[in-house]
């Protein structure tokens, strides 16, 4: 349904170089037009800087952790309607109720496959 | 000095006296009581030194030596015994509400109303001559001070106003409240002002006569040293007998437990029990005291008065008034004039409570006609009764003043007093010491006493004024030799006092055992020996402990109390009651036994223990109870007292097992906690590689026409993570064996040296890569240590590799130096990067520190490394650590003992 | 048990002064003779009968037996 000329933004959050590389690989060939950030801070600027309308954000993380970066984009009047996925290790069912608390659409669990999170995304953006 | 100035003062004194106790009771009421310490206790129980101290003391001291010492040093033997003696009749009181000495009597032998009866009447007949002596006192000091002549012919004299006077202010000041056992505070406060006013004056006294009349002790010593009596005065008794010393000792020891004056202050008037501590060397002290200056007085009179006949006992106020000393004498007049009044009005006070609830009560309450016609006023009646009590005693006293005691000095009618209530120390020690002391015991020894008692002193004395014919003394009465009161039996040589004590003693404490071994308790007797002898057990459960049958009803019960406490304090008593003994009121209306005993004690704080047995009697049906019976029930509550106990002891150690568990399990939670949070990062640890392989695979898998340089970057990738999670799980596992133990070291001599190049060599070429200027300098001829070469590899790459990733980006500097210092070689690993915050140098030790602080730029690795290093370094008995500059670097080092044999070669 | 233990103290300084202050220790000094201007059995009771109140205040402030240190 999108146009190739309107790429869909996604802003990809994760400190650990060896998961952002098939994220960012899966995004791209999925047509995306994707954003990398390494931790809580870059993701804030870049946030600010694109306004994706997807953000995957990990959880733990130096400095600002995932949850502050959702609730940040939450109180953010330009992201509206923009899609936050969690995709984290942390597993326990408190970690996911906050997830969904501080206004995630969805909660995935490391490890995870690109397949379905592709599919979810889809989901999202076009549901 | 004119007779109705010293008249007035005497009033005024009396006034100040009743403004004390007023003020002190209008501040009990307040809740400041002034009488709740032990110093005001102390002073109180000073209340012993009467007249006979202050006027008596000097002329003792005067005409017949040092014997007037016994007197004080008897109650200071006796003094450390009140821990043992006294505490525990202040508890029987206490617990039992008694509030007199013939209270206490009758009702450790059973509530017997004869046996009350009796001890009261020994006591008002002992008490009386004393009384009369204060009289004595009050009359000849005033004679002296004021030069009137004695009217002994007239009638009524001064001395019987004083004594109405005194009668009249005792009723005001002591009779206002009904029930005896509530203390009198306001007296409590008056008596120890009037101790405190009898000590100093009588100090002053002594200070002016040895330091104003003389020049000093040495000065009076060296005078009278030419006195023709003078030996006689400094020494005990120059026949060399020594037991009247020894019988005035015993005698006030026992006269400060039994007295009824002492038992007032001391058992009655007790606010706690622990006030004894202070009292039992204070009271001492004060005795102590008031004696410093009786001898040089008594010299010092001795040497004025060698010529002129005046009355040793007044030395103390002759001395001033013929040095010309108007207001030191009016001030000695009221210092003795206080000593005489308190005697007079404690003493006067107990006796009337005692004959009122032991003479006249129990007729009155015994007798149907007159308890059903007056039920209503009993209390009026009491109250009037216990009136008419003080002013009969103090007639009673001035009239033996007037025919006996004014030919007697104070101290020999004092000894008489003594004496009369020693006659009660049988039955009272015994009975709260030995539980088979009974009625008959106590009546046969105590009635025996008190007549030998009569016979051997009071009769004499009655001789010596001519009452009786002079006869009895010399040939006995009736001509019987064997009968004489002064070698009764034929016994002789010794003096009247011990020949006394000698008989009565004897008698009274034989026939006490004896009786007693020979005769039966009744089961109510033998409860209330149970209760007085365990008092401290049963303390806590009085109303349990008084085994009762029978049937009674509330409403009696109510009516009862109502009488003779009033209506409101009888709701008081029985809403107390309700909220000791919680529990459902029976419907029939039925009295608890509890309460039946609960309604006596009251009652007996009223009326006496003995009228209120029979007042309670009077209301219940009771039923026969055996002595075995009672002994059950009471062992049952015994037991009950240690089962009691024993629970307390057990929830006690349950209460600490508890804890003990508790902070066991907390630390185990902890343990588990940190066992939890080790498990939750192992597993987030071991995801990362995990998803970075799994994503990467799928992504392999389903995009087979990848470009080659992508394929070539995610495989390259996948496997450099399964490495990674390789390690991980090496390390934890490592980590593992370590924390259990588990870890064995293959221990062989080696050289640092070794270990550090082959460290290095091994990261080499991540040094070359990062263009790392890397220094090594070890030591030449280390000692060997003793150690696993394989795991001191692990250490020292584990310190590099973090050098490595932690110096300087741009001009990395890492020094790698190794020496022998102190028995231990010693290596360190220095890096000049960013350095560690102080409070961070010993957490980075902890498993996974770096992934507790998110904030730290997390670079890779395991965040394991330092824990495996520290406990490889641990177990071969080598310590490690950081030393850091923020900004400057770190630098990581450990100590590892040198094998001392390889050193010395 | 603490109170049987001072009861016990108490008891005995009771019974040493008893005999300290009567016959037959007392005839020692029932002399008339002084020293220093004091007569000797004036003295003798003056300081026995002090340490006798000086012994109550200190057993009764001491009342715990210090523990034995191991």
């Amino acid at each position: 349904m999108k146009k190739q000329n309107e790429k869909l933004k996604v802003l990809v959050v994760d400190d650990a170089p060896s998961i952002l590389l098939p994220l960012e690989f899966m995004m791209r060939k999925n047509g995306y037009d994707v954003f990398v950030a390494r931790n809580g801070t870059e993701a804030i600027e870049s946030v600010n800087k694109e306004l994706p309308q997807v953000v995957i954000l990990d959880i733990m993380m130096p400095d600002v952790d995932g949850y502050e970066v959702c609730q940040y984009i939450r109180s953010k009047k330009e992201m509206e309607g923009a899609k936050v996925i969690f995709l984290t290790a942390k597993s326990k069912d408190v970690d996911i109720q906050k997830g969904y608390e501080v206004g995630a659409d969805l909660y995935v669990t490391k490890p995870f496959s690109p397949r379905y999170l592709l599919e979810k995304i889809q989901e999202l953006t076009e549901g | 000095m004119n007779y109705w100035v010293v008249i007035g003062v005497s009033f005024c004194y009396l006034a100040l006296l009743f403004g004390l106790a007023w003020w002190a009771e209008r501040r009990s009421a307040a809740g400041r009581s002034l009488v709740s310490n032990p110093y005001i206790y102390a002073l109180s129980m000073a209340v012993y030194c009467t007249a006979w101290t202050y006027y008596g003391s000097v002329g003792r001291a005067a005409t017949s030596g040092m014997e007037y010492l016994a007197i004080y040093i008897g109650p200071t033997l006796m003094a450390p015994l009140w821990w043992v003696v006294l505490r525990k009749i202040i508890r029987i009181c206490k617990v039992q509400r008694i509030t007199t000495i013939a209270d206490f009597i009758s009702s450790r032998y059973g509530k017997h109303v004869t046996l009350g009866s009796i001890v009261t009447i020994i006591c008002v007949l002992g008490i009386i001559p004393y009384i009369s002596i204060q009289l004595k006192a009050i009359a000849s000091s005033l004679t002296i001070l004021t030069g009137k002549v004695s009217e002994t012919e007239v009638f009524p004299d001064t001395s019987f106003f004083i004594a109405i006077g005194l009668g009249l202010f005792t009723i005001v000041y002591g009779t206002r409240h009904l029930e005896a056992t509530e203390r009198h505070e306001g007296m409590v406060t008056a008596i120890a002002f009037e101790s405190v006013l009898k000590l100093v004056v009588f100090i002053v006294a002594g200070l002016f006569v040895t330091y104003g009349v003389f020049n000093g002790f040495g000065d009076i010593m060296q005078q009278a040293a030419q006195l023709p009596d003078f030996e006689e005065l400094i020494t005990v008794n120059n026949d060399g007998n020594y037991s009247q010393w020894f019988w005035m000792v015993v005698l006030s020891m026992l006269a400060i437990l039994f007295l009824p004056r002492q038992f007032q202050v001391a058992v009655v008037e007790n606010v706690n029990e622990l006030h004894l501590n202070k009292a039992m060397w204070l009271f001492p002290l004060y005795l102590f005291a008031i004696n410093i200056f009786v001898l040089p007085i008594a010299l010092g009179g001795n040497l004025l008065f060698a010529d002129a006949t005046i009355d040793a006992d007044l030395y103390v106020l002759a001395i001033p008034l013929s040095e010309g000393q108007s207001i030191l004498s009016l001030l000695i007049y009221l210092g003795g004039f206080s000593a005489a009044t308190s005697m007079v009005i404690v003493s006067v006070i107990a006796l009337s409570v005692m004959m009122s609830n032991n003479l006249i009560m129990p007729v009155l309450v015994s007798v149907p006609a007159i308890k059903n016609r007056y039920s209503n006023k009993l209390t009026l009646i009491l109250v009037n009764s216990r009136r008419f009590c003080i002013l009969l005693v103090l007639v009673l006293a001035y009239l033996y003043y007037k025919y006996v005691a004014e030919y007697y000095s104070l101290v020999e009618v004092g000894l008489v007093s003594f004496a009369a209530v020693a006659q009660f120390a049988p039955a009272i020690i015994g009975g709260i010491f030995w539980k088979e002391g009974t009625r008959y015991g106590a009546l046969a020894g105590t009635i025996v006493g008190a007549i030998l008692w009569f016979y051997t002193l009071v009769v004499p004395s009655m001789v010596g004024v001519g009452m009786l014919p002079e006869t009895i003394l010399n040939d006995g009465p009736f001509g019987i030799t064997l009968l004489k009161p002064f070698e009764l039996f034929g016994l002789q040589g010794m003096d009247y006092i011990s020949h006394a004590m000698f008989w009565s003693m004897f008698l009274n404490v034989g026939l006490y055992i004896g009786v007693s071994l020979l005769t039966r308790q009744t089961s109510q007797e033998r409860n209330q020996a149970e209760v007085f002898v365990d008092i401290f057990k049963y303390s806590t459960i009085f109303e349990s402990s008084i085994v009762w049958k029978g049937t009674a009803y509330i409403p009696d019960i109510k009516s009862l109390l109502v009488n003779f406490l009033g209506k409101r304090r009888a709701e008081t008593a029985m809403k107390a009651y309700h909220r000791k003994y919680p529990g459902p009121i029976d419907e029939t209306g039925k009295a608890d036994p509890k309460l039946v005993t609960y309604a006596e004690k009251l009652l007996a704080g009223v009326i006496g223990t003995s009228s209120a047995r029979i007042m309670v009697s009077s209301v219940v049906k009771e039923e026969e109870i055996s002595i075995d019976e009672v002994l059950n029930i009471l062992k049952e509550s015994q037991q009950l007292i240690s089962i009691n106990n024993e629970l307390r002891r057990k929830s006690m150690e349950l209460r600490k097992a508890t804890e003990q568990l508790r902070t066991a399990n907390e630390r185990l939670k902890h343990t588990d906690e940190l066992k939890d949070e080790f498990l939750s990062t192992v597993t987030h640890e071991l995801r990362t590689p995990l998803t970075s392989i799994r994503a990467l695979s799928e992504i392999l898998y389903d995009n087979p026409g990848m470009e080659r340089e992508d394929q070539e970057h995610f495989l390259h990738t996948i496997v450099k993570e399964a490495e990674r999670l390789t390690r991980l799980i090496t390390q934890v596992l490592d980590l593992e064996r370590f924390d259990s133990g588990k870890q064995r070291l293959h221990l062989q001599p080696l050289q640092i040296k070794d270990v550090i190049s082959e460290s290095v060599d091994a990261l080499k070429q991540l040094v070359q890569e990062k263009n790392i200027d890397l220094v090594v300098d070890v030591q030449q001829n280390l000692p060997d240590v003793l150690g696993d070469r394989d795991r001191l590899i692990q250490v020292m790459v584990n310190l590099i590799s973090n050098a490595i990733k932690f110096c300087n980006p741009e001009q990395g500097r890492i020094i790698v130096s190794g020496y022998f210092i102190d028995g231990d070689v010693k290596v360190n690993v220095a890096d000049n990067g960013k350095g560690i915050a102080p409070d961070m140098q010993k957490q980075i030790f902890d498993k996974f520190y770096q992934a507790h602080n998110q904030n730290l730029l997390k670079p890779e690795g395991s965040g394991l490394g330092l824990a495996i290093s520290k406990r490889i370094i641990e177990t071969h008995q080598g310590r490690i650590w950081v030393e850091s500059e923020p900004g400057k670097g770190s630098r990581f080092s450990f100590v590892l003992p040198a094998k001392v044999a390889a050193a010395a070669t | 048990m603490r109170d049987r233990i001072k009861g016990r103290r108490l008891f005995f300084i009771s019974a040493l002064f008893m005999v300290l202050l009567n016959f037959p220790l007392l005839s020692i000094f029932d002399a008339a003779e002084n020293i220093a201007g004091v007569p000797v059995l004036y003295l003798y009771l003056t300081i026995v009968w002090l340490a006798c109140i000086a012994a109550i205040a200190f057993f009764i402030n001491r009342q715990h037996p210090k523990k034995v240190k191991k």
